[in-house]
């Protein structure tokens, strides 16, 4: 950019500044009506005892004692930890997979990549229903067992306290291994065959070929789907929660967020609810931050 | 490895494995939907005896489904078209357009994906209901474009930045203004970006259940999402669950979806992989 020294052309400079905001404009006014203005909402309320629609009472930190003294929310959270720890499976499972398929195209290749997609299109809502009904006391899971001879095994999965969690976590990578073995798959034909070639000639063997050579291509798509599955663990497990076991049998399944739904949006205690909301993004940006700092050590 | 007979089956096996994985709940949810309840208690796994579906369908509609599948068009296509419009507008001005602050403005938007919706949604449901919004389908439209919008403009600005700036200067020395480069040039040329942006977006919107079910609380604004969700809630509190009936729900309300997805099945992937592969 040239500097110029009329003011005709500063002055135009200037108009033009002013109406190029207005590509802005609007969503940017939108995203401060929308977020930000009841972010700073939800850090006020947290201290007062509010049921939505009275005038809210400044209670000082007495949420915050109840939510640590109570134990619901550590007890939520630790099933919110539990599933950030199935992570991993989400990011590598999927690309062990895709390397599988990659590197030994078959006439069922383009019929496998559009079954995996397919559990994508389905809402995590209908999903839930779906495996519910498997694991369900009188479902077809409880049926073929019976029917092997091991009526033993044949309870009811999802009230059992211990598993729950787990067929939820299931359930949820379900739904997830799919597509994001197809965006694996995508990172792979991107990578320049004649590196591969290249590896083969020099006579790498599989698994120098996918430390040395398939992993550093794909970073960037492992990094993506990491991020990714994280934000996930607090944004959408949600519906599998609350459509499969409600937060029961007792809390055994309950997560932070269905610990704020209910509190906020069932019993009113809004005040309260705000308290969880705050924790939740506390928890969130200490997790960014660790994410990014490790990041940046990586390069 | 690759001539090699076994390792061909154990591929194949592995291909087939993961097909009927991924097809299978989908399947069973098919071959019961026609059952009667004391049919799908007896035999879960053999085809229905006698085909009721189309009364197991009309069934659904008269609990609603129609309604609540327009609802969620209507509600679906005001928040694609919104987040559309300005996600690609507001891309195009951070990538392309000079004006004071823009990193800054950037990164705020950006680092508003590190705010969960929990973080704010109380508040906001309070503030909707104060000015009446809630029941209100456009107006819950609006709210899931607004949250979409840092993703989107994110998407756009990134696919942006491969257009060439030249190009946006030689329209500029033919005359044209900035907007109208927008709409002549930025527009048609994101076309790609803006059909992957709206099929991701149709998905999450369509299949959310959390805001929906918050924000659109009467039986006339209901959308398919929590419509489903509730029917299985009320089927729960009965002592037996007519999961036929549900099954039947569930193949209503993915009809929409399924067609949406095998129509940009190609665009889907690519979307999909295109956020990753840039990020």
């Amino acid at each position: 950019m040239k500097i110029d020294s009329t003011s005709g052309v500063n002055r135009r400079k200037v108009l033009s500044y002013l109406l190029n905001y207005l590509y802005i404009a609007v969503p940017i006014a939108l995203m401060f009506i929308v977020i930000i203005v009841p972010f700073f909402q939800t850090i006020s309320y947290s201290f007062t005892k509010w049921s939505g629609f009275s005038t809210p009472k400044f209670v000082g930190f007495k949420n915050y004692i109840l939510l640590f003294k109570r134990g619901y929310f550590l007890n939520a959270l630790s099933h919110n930890a539990t599933i950030a720890l199935a992570a991993p499976m989400w990011v590598i499972l999927p690309l062990v997979l895709a390397v599988i398929i990659f590197q030994n195209p078959n006439f069922l290749l383009k019929t496998t990549r559009m079954s995996m997609l397919v559990p994508y299109a389905l809402s995590m809502t209908i999903v839930g229903i779906m495996f519910r009904s498997i694991f369900h006391v009188t479902g077809p899971l409880n049926e073929v067992l019976k029917n092997m001879g091991l009526k033993f095994l044949a309870f009811d999965w999802l009230g059992k306290p211990g598993l729950a969690l787990s067929l939820i976590i299931g359930t949820a990578f379900w739904r997830d291994f799919g597509w994001i073995t197809v965006i694996y798959l995508a990172g792979l034909s991107n990578i320049d065959e004649r590196v591969l070639d290249a590896a083969k000639v020099d006579g790498a063997n599989w698994r120098q070929t996918f430390i040395h050579v398939i992993i550093p291509g794909l970073n960037p798509v492992i990094v993506f789907i990491t991020a990714l599955v994280l934000i996930a663990d607090f944004r959408l497990m949600f519906d599998y929660v609350y459509i499969m076991t409600k937060g029961g049998p007792g809390r055994a399944t309950e997560t932070v967020e269905l610990h704020l739904y209910e509190e906020g949006f069932r019993f009113m205690n809004m005040g309260y609810a705000c308290t969880v909301g705050s924790m939740i993004f506390l928890i969130i940006v200490f997790i960014t931050y660790f994410q990014i700092k490790v990041m940046s050590k990586r390069g | 490895m690759k001539s090699s007979w076994i390792g061909k089956t154990l591929i194949s096996l592995i291909s087939i494995s993961l097909i009927i994985i991924c097809l299978f709940p989908l399947f069973f949810a098919v071959i019961n939907s026609s059952k009667t309840e004391g049919e799908y208690a007896t035999s879960k796994f053999s085809l229905p005896k006698n085909f009721i579906l189309f009364e197991k369908v009309k069934k659904i509609f008269s609990l609603g489904f129609g309604n609540y599948t327009l609802n969620s068009i209507v509600m679906v296509a005001t928040s694609v078209f919104i987040c559309l419009i300005f996600s690609s507008m507001a891309g195009y001005a951070f990538d392309k357009l000079e004006f004071p602050k823009k990193n800054l403005i950037y990164f705020g938007v950006i680092s508003m994906l590190a705010i969960p919706f929990q973080a704010f949604v109380i508040p906001l449901f309070v503030m909707w209901s104060r000015w009446g919004l809630v029941d209100n389908l456009v107006a819950v439209g609006l709210l899931h474009a607004t949250l979409e919008f840092p993703f989107g403009i994110f998407l756009m600005k990134s696919f942006y930045h491969n257009i060439p700036d030249e190009l946006i200067d030689s329209a500029r020395i033919d005359g044209a203004n900035s907007f109208q480069i927008y709409y002549k040039i930025m527009l048609p040329l994101g076309k790609p970006a803006l059909i992957t942006l709206g099929v991701i977006d149709f998905f999450y919107f369509w299949n959310e259940l959390f805001i929906s079910m918050i924000f659109l609380r009467s039986n006339k604004v209901r959308v398919i999402t929590p419509a489903i969700a509730r029917l299985q809630v009320a089927s729960r509190s009965g002592r037996i669950t007519d999961w036929p009936l549900l099954f039947c729900g569930i193949l209503v309300s993915i009809i929409i979806p399924l067609l949406v997805y095998f129509i940009f099945q190609k665009k889907l992937t690519k979307g999909i992989t295109m956020g990753a592969l840039k990020g």
